[in-house]
């Protein structure tokens, strides 16, 4: 049976592999300056997979990003965000440094800077109170997810979560999101 | 071809076979691609559709991983739902920026397989091994649905889409070997199903054609029972409502008409017949009630002839007497065509003197020649016998006919009959006769018509010449009628020639010899006293009577009177005669039935007396009417009375008695 682009000659062949070469590096080198777009990427990926108990929503239908410590991603995700829907909830993103000025978050973003303790601190904090309904993610934060957060980005793009966690904060995590963790944990810090 | 159309032409049967089989080869054949084209579209549809949704499946599979941009659990998932499936050689995952996320190279991964399992296992998840091996690397298309039947392909793109906009789009190369073997089965079922539909039918067709070529091959054969019976009684009794019903109605009316015709025909042909008949029986009566006073005409002419008259009586007489025989011979001539017209004509066979016939001839119309001052003469051939066997009386008929019409018409100049001789064999001899005159002859387009009945060369000769024009018409009937012919040459103003050719028998010498002494002894005249002869004459006719009567005491026989056949019976016991002299047609009793008394229920001595029959009706039949009857011989009238003096003499055995002339 006859193929198409079966008499490819090597030339051709070369040519597109070197077109292909070029764009993964090309990816690559944006990688490094990227990083944040990614992750913001990523957290949007997380907040499609998740889903919320309906009582989570009260005020609005809005889907609230609150990152806690040093923002590492500046303009980019407000700009990302902006006229982005999750299953039907636009973002809206807040910024502060304590777990009561992000009262009412959906997701709890924790950016790198802040000691073990502190960590451990926080997510006690977030989740001592029962109907949190909050998705804590770790932006590389080491013991984040031993310590009760559940989803702790690596490097790589990989993540591991914690999925004692996710059920005790009532979230449901989407099998995808399972089989595309690094690293699946089902511990429990108490 | 052409046989075949001349197959097709010959049997209904055939035909008939052959349109059934024809349609129901059209109709299977019609019916079994319009199945299988929609078969195959519903197929193709649902093979798309299932290819659709596995692209789909991979496509919600793989959001997830394309958002995070972890090809390895794509390139697992894809090998996944992918390898189980025979028919899809390529599977690619795009991401949402169009490039290429995840690779499923059937190629690349046999490849793998045949070198070894472990490199297999670990390129299920190498993208760019399996890029680097794969057939061909497909580029992007959104949307897109590429059935290439021909090329045994299908592409499709499908897209999963979310709020935001394009996820992931996947592509999948699918085989059509399932396709391509269904279309297999389809060639297959399609000469299945056709053959099979084929078979059955021309086995029912033979039967069933039966119930429309039975009926038609029934109508034939009836039919041509009925024109070979010729019997138009028989009807096809098949009762139908198709339309052989309406041709068998139709034709058993067609039957009913055409016997009510035949009816109607016999009827018409009897009564045509009875016509016929009664003209002949008015034809017998006829002849009876005319010859019966011309008879007296004659006979009292002649009478008068032997009494003492003055010239001028003398020549009145003459003229008297020509008269009487022109009228007789217009009588016997129209007497003649009825005969002739009603095939009741027979020809005696006697001794014919050719010399003495045809100088007879000369010599009847040598007053008339002589007065027109033609020569006359007779030119026999040497070659001619002397005597032949025929109808004398009928070859003197056309001989008068033609050599009088000769006379008639040529005024100066001569008339030669003559006689050649034209064939001879051991038994028979065809002379050839001719009247050759220097008349005034006959234009050539009237040739042709003077033989017809009723005609002359033109209206004017009627006028001129006078003539019943029925002369030369029976002269050639005769003629014909003893397998002869008659033809003529004619130049107007120097003459005609009428030829005429009979075939007579050879007269035979044994035969001669006893003609001969006959001749010689009715030529004999040796006188003998009339020993007194009593004659009985049964005759109603007063002219006859008294006719009859006066010729018999002329010629010394004692004779007595009885005015009907009743009569004649009560006579003929009280007395004995040696003859009677009987009339057929009579009052109170004919002659016939009279005959039939005296030889059925008379004594012995006078049963058996001659009775001569007289009778007027010159028609075939009436000799042997009178023989039947038992009569001896008959005498037609009018009679000559020399002829009526020989049969009395023969049969009363008396030699001529006085002769008075």
């Amino acid at each position: 049976m006859k193929k198409p682009f079966l008499n490819i000659s090597p030339l051709h062949l070369v040519s597109v592999l070197t077109v292909l070469f070029i764009l993964v590096s090309h990816q690559e080198s944006r990688a490094q300056f990227d990083e944040y777009e990614r992750k913001a990427g990523i957290i949007n990926t997380f907040a499609k997979y998740v889903n919320w108990p309906s009582k989570a929503f009260v005020e609005d239908d809005k889907l609230v990003l609150g990152i806690l410590g040093d923002d590492p991603f500046g303009d980019v995700i407000d700009n990302m965000f902006r006229n982005r829907y999750v299953n039907g909830r636009a973002w809206e993103i807040r910024r502060a440094q304590t777990i009561r000025e992000l009262k009412g978050s959906h997701i709890v973003f924790m950016a790198q800077g802040f000691k073990n303790e502190e960590v451990k601190t926080f997510l006690q904090e977030i989740y001592s109170r029962n109907n949190s309904f909050v998705l804590t993610i770790g932006d590389n934060i080491p013991n984040f997810c031993k310590n009760g957060g559940i989803i702790n980005l690596t490097p790589n793009g990989l993540y591991t979560l914690n999925i004692v966690s996710a059920n005790k904060a009532q979230l449901t995590i989407d099998v995808k999101l399972l089989n595309l963790a690094s690293d699946i944990i089902p511990y429990d810090p108490d | 071809m052409t046989q075949i159309k001349k197959i097709l032409s010959q049997s209904l049967r055939y035909k008939l076979i052959g349109i059934i089989m024809f349609v129901s080869l059209i109709a299977s054949s019609f019916s079994t691609i319009l199945f299988c084209a929609y078969d195959f579209q519903q197929y193709k549809e649902n093979f798309i559709k299932e290819t659709k949704q596995l692209a789909k499946i991979i496509g919600d599979n793989n959001d997830a991983s394309v958002e995070l941009q972890q090809f390895t659990p794509a390139q697992r998932n894809l090998n996944e739902l992918l390898s189980n499936n025979p028919q899809i050689v390529t599977g690619v995952i795009f991401d949402k920026e169009q490039r290429l996320f995840a690779i499923y190279s059937k190629t690349a991964l046999s490849q793998a397989k045949e070198k070894n399992d472990d490199l297999y296992n670990r390129i299920i998840l190498d993208k760019d091994w399996q890029i680097s091996h794969a057939d061909f690397i497909p580029s992007f298309s959104q949307n897109n649905t590429t059935f290439a039947l021909l090329e045994n392909f299908l592409d499709i793109y499908v897209s999963t889409f979310d709020e935001n906009g394009r996820i992931n789009t996947v592509y999948l190369r699918s085989q059509l070997t399932s396709i391509r073997e269904r279309i297999t089965t389809y060639f297959f079922m399609f000469f299945l199903i056709v053959g099979s539909v084929l078979i059955f039918v021309s086995t029912l067709s033979v039967p069933l054609q039966r119930s429309i070529s039975k009926p038609i091959l029934d109508l034939e054969r009836t039919a041509n029972i009925i024109s070979k019976k010729k019997d138009y009684s028989i009807r096809i009794k098949d009762r139908r409502d198709d339309e052989i019903g309406l041709l068998i109605d139709a034709f058993n009316g067609m039957l009913s008409k055409i016997e009510l015709q035949n009816e109607s025909l016999i009827h018409a042909k009897e009564v045509a017949e009875s016509s016929a008949k009664a003209k002949q029986e008015f034809l017998a009566n006829m002849s009876h009630e005319i010859r019966t006073p011309i008879n007296g005409v004659m006979g009292m002419t002649d009478l008068l002839q032997d009494t003492e008259l003055n010239d001028e009586q003398q020549h009145l007489l003459k003229v008297l007497k020509s008269s009487a025989s022109h009228l007789l011979v217009v009588i016997n001539d129209i007497l003649d065509i009825s005969k002739i017209e009603s095939g009741k004509l027979s020809f005696e066979e006697q001794v014919i003197n050719v010399k003495e016939v045809t100088s007879s001839i000369l010599d009847a119309f040598s007053i008339q020649t002589d007065q027109k001052g033609l020569n006359t003469i007779l030119d026999i051939s040497k070659k001619v016998p002397e005597k032949i066997v025929g109808d004398p009386v009928r070859l003197k008929q056309v001989l008068i006919n033609l050599y009088s019409n000769a006379v008639k018409f040529t005024f100066d100049g001569s008339i030669i009959i003559s006689v050649r001789n034209k064939f001879e064999d051991d038994n028979k001899v065809t002379l050839q006769f001719s009247v050759k005159d220097t008349g005034i002859g006959i234009e050539k387009d009237k040739i042709d018509h003077i033989f017809n009945s009723f005609t002359q060369a033109s209206n004017e000769t009627t006028r001129k010449f006078g003539g019943t024009g029925l002369g030369l018409s029976i002269s050639k009937q005769l003629v014909e009628l003893q397998e002869g012919k008659m033809y003529i040459e004619s130049t107007v103003d120097l003459g005609s020639t009428f030829y005429f050719e009979i075939t007579f028998k050879k007269y035979e010498e044994e035969a001669k010899v006893s003609t001969d002494t006959l001749q010689q002894n009715n030529l004999t005249e040796v006188v003998e006293e009339p020993t007194s002869k009593h004659i009985l004459l049964v005759e109603d006719n007063e002219v006859n009577q008294m006719l009859v009567l006066r010729l018999l005491k002329k010629w010394g026989y004692v004779s007595d009177l009885a005015e009907n056949g009743k009569i004649a019976l009560e006579k003929f016991k009280e007395k004995d005669y040696d003859l009677i002299l009987m009339d057929v047609h009579m009052p109170e009793m004919d002659g016939y039935s009279a005959t039939k008394e005296i030889r059925n229920s008379f004594p012995a001595h006078k049963k058996d007396i001659p009775i001569i029959a007289m009778t007027a009706s010159a028609l075939k039949g009436e000799f042997e009417r009178c023989k039947q009857a038992g009569m001896n011989d008959y005498i037609s009238k009018p009679f000559k009375k020399d002829n009526l003096l020989q049969k009395v003499q023969d049969y009363t055995n008396s030699k001529e008695p006085l002769k008075n002339e």
